[in-house]
């Protein structure tokens, strides 16, 4: 099913309609998570999201002509507990 | 300084190629373009001064790799210096300058934007229909049509004022004539003056204020980063909106026509089902014979394209048109086919690709859409005048017939009284 924004472990990417002129750079570089249909991209599942490594989502949106792509990355995850740097060297 | 010669470096054995546009620009220059996209894809041409590229894949790649190729040195003249960084606008501008520009653009021309003035298209289109109507049997479709279409859109959305348009529409056509000869300084007064008028205009709407919706008051009052543009900056940008806006699309409309009546078959396809082929038409048109049929770039850093070194310092030139003619991706590519699926194919390169993608193609697809239309709706028995041999622009970088006589049956038309 085609959506508009899709979110995954990865982050949240989306396309904006009123900026969207179906040109079709997203679909040349990531066709398994684009199509263009009705002169407007449109996003694959959300599945598809995990099988794309982030630095070609950060191309993508760098690469619309018409800055309708927006990814934004989900932040890390805390860590538990921070250890030293630089254990041993006290 | 930086010979195009140093690129050259272990390609002697490359051929030269034959396309020579400054000195035996042909009305038809599909076999020479289709000799060197065969037998030299990416050369050397000493002609041009530059390394020539006519392939799509060599062309597509190219306008990817905007970080190894720069317009500003402008991508209409091939200069020796950088324009002056307020003249670098659009596509003559290089990020991050480029994206700020961009940005402000972006919203005023999206498909979403533009697809409301449609209505204020086909009101223009079928007013200057009327207008030919009344002035007679004959008509130019260059003049008295298609530069008045694209006239009459630019000026709605920057909101230019009645008496500044025809002497706009003349000053935005220099720019074309001085492409074919750019030592020549003799247009240069002129354009200096315009881009005086301009900076003139812009200084005026900030002082009006903020209110009105025109495109150049809201550019007057758009903020970057806190930043406001500067007036010469904005006075540029304007500019090549109008010089783009103006001539390019004008060109479109005239050259799919020209095409059309050089092709009876395919025009009587049209004429049996306008409502579903315009569009297909416009695309074809563009790939077919296109406005732009070549742009200067300049590399800035050793790189590759198609394999073949470029140096920095290389002057560049991309032949748009042989890249939409190559048969390694169109079908019957020297064929004028007006019912293409171009949800299926590849996209022609006439608006370009990547960053620098044609920023008002919405624009001209609508004005297209509309002007064919309208024109081969309302005029009956439309055809090109007996014997008339229309003229092409001289020089490398614009494909336009400057004029083209046409005619039709007056005691056909709906309602004739004559």
């Amino acid at each position: 099913m085609s959506k508009r924004q899709i979110s995954g472990e990865s982050g949240v990417l989306s396309v904006d309609h009123t900026l969207c002129s179906g040109t079709g750079h997203c679909v040349d570089r990531l066709p398994q998570l684009f199509t263009i249909e009705h002169g407007r991209a449109w996003l694959a599942d959300a599945a598809a999201l995990s099988t794309v490594d982030t630095q070609h989502l950060h191309e993508v949106e760098a690469g619309c002509p018409w800055f309708a792509i927006t990814y934004q990355p989900r932040p890390p995850a805390p860590a538990e507990e921070s250890s030293p740097a630089t254990p041993g060297l006290e | 300084m930086t010979d195009a010669t140093t690129g050259r470096a272990g390609l002697d054995e490359e051929f030269e190629p034959v396309f020579q546009p400054y000195t035996a620009k042909a009305d038809s220059p599909w076999q020479e373009l289709a000799v060197d996209r065969a037998r030299c894809p990416v050369a050397h041409s000493r002609h041009l001064n530059a390394v020539q590229i006519t392939s799509y894949s060599g062309v597509k790649e190219l306008l990817l790799k905007h970080e190894e190729f720069t317009g500003t040195y402008s991508t209409l003249w091939p200069l020796e210096q950088p324009l002056a960084v307020d003249n670098q606008v659009f596509s003559s501008a290089d990020p991050p300058r480029h994206t700020r520009q961009r940005k402000l653009f972006i919203k005023a021309m999206s498909a979403s934007r533009i697809g409301t003035l449609r209505t204020f298209s086909e009101e223009l289109a079928n007013r200057l229909v009327d207008d030919i109507i009344g002035a007679g049997e004959c008509f130019d479709l260059a003049s008295a049509y298609a530069r008045r279409i694209t006239e009459g859109h630019i000026a709605e959305l920057l909101g230019l004022p009645e008496s500044e348009r025809e002497r706009f529409l003349y000053l935005s056509g220099l720019f074309e004539l001085s492409t074919a000869d750019p030592a020549s300084h003799s247009y240069q007064a002129e354009m200096r003056e315009w881009q005086d008028t301009l900076a003139r205009m812009v200084r005026e709407r900030r002082q009006a204020g903020p209110d009105s919706d025109d495109l150049i008051t809201q550019l007057c009052f758009a903020e970057h980063e806190g930043d406001r543009l500067a007036e010469g900056e904005v006075a540029s940008l304007i500019r090549a909106m109008i010089r783009a806006g103006n001539t390019s699309t004008a060109a479109a409309i005239v050259n799919t026509v020209h095409a059309l009546e050089a092709h009876p078959q395919q025009k009587a396809r049209y004429l049996s089902d306008i409502d579903r082929l315009t569009l297909p038409l416009v695309h074809e048109g563009l790939r077919y014979d296109g406005p732009v049929l070549g742009l200067w770039r300049r590399c800035k850093r050793d790189t590759t394209i198609q394999d073949r070194p470029v140096r920095a310092g290389e002057r560049v030139f991309t032949v748009h048109t042989a890249a939409n003619h190559d048969p390694a991706v169109f079908e019957q590519s020297e064929e004028f086919v007006i019912d293409r699926d171009w949800s299926r194919l590849p996209s022609h390169l006439a608006f370009g690709y990547g960053i620098h993608h044609c920023i008002g193609m919405n624009l001209a697809l609508l004005e297209c859409e509309v002007a064919l239309s309208t024109l081969y709706k309302r005029l009956p028995g439309l055809r090109l005048r007996p014997g008339f041999v229309a003229p092409q622009a001289p020089g490398p970088v614009v494909r336009n017939w400057l004029s083209l006589e046409m005619e039709y049956d007056r005691e056909a038309l709906e309602g004739a009284t004559v």
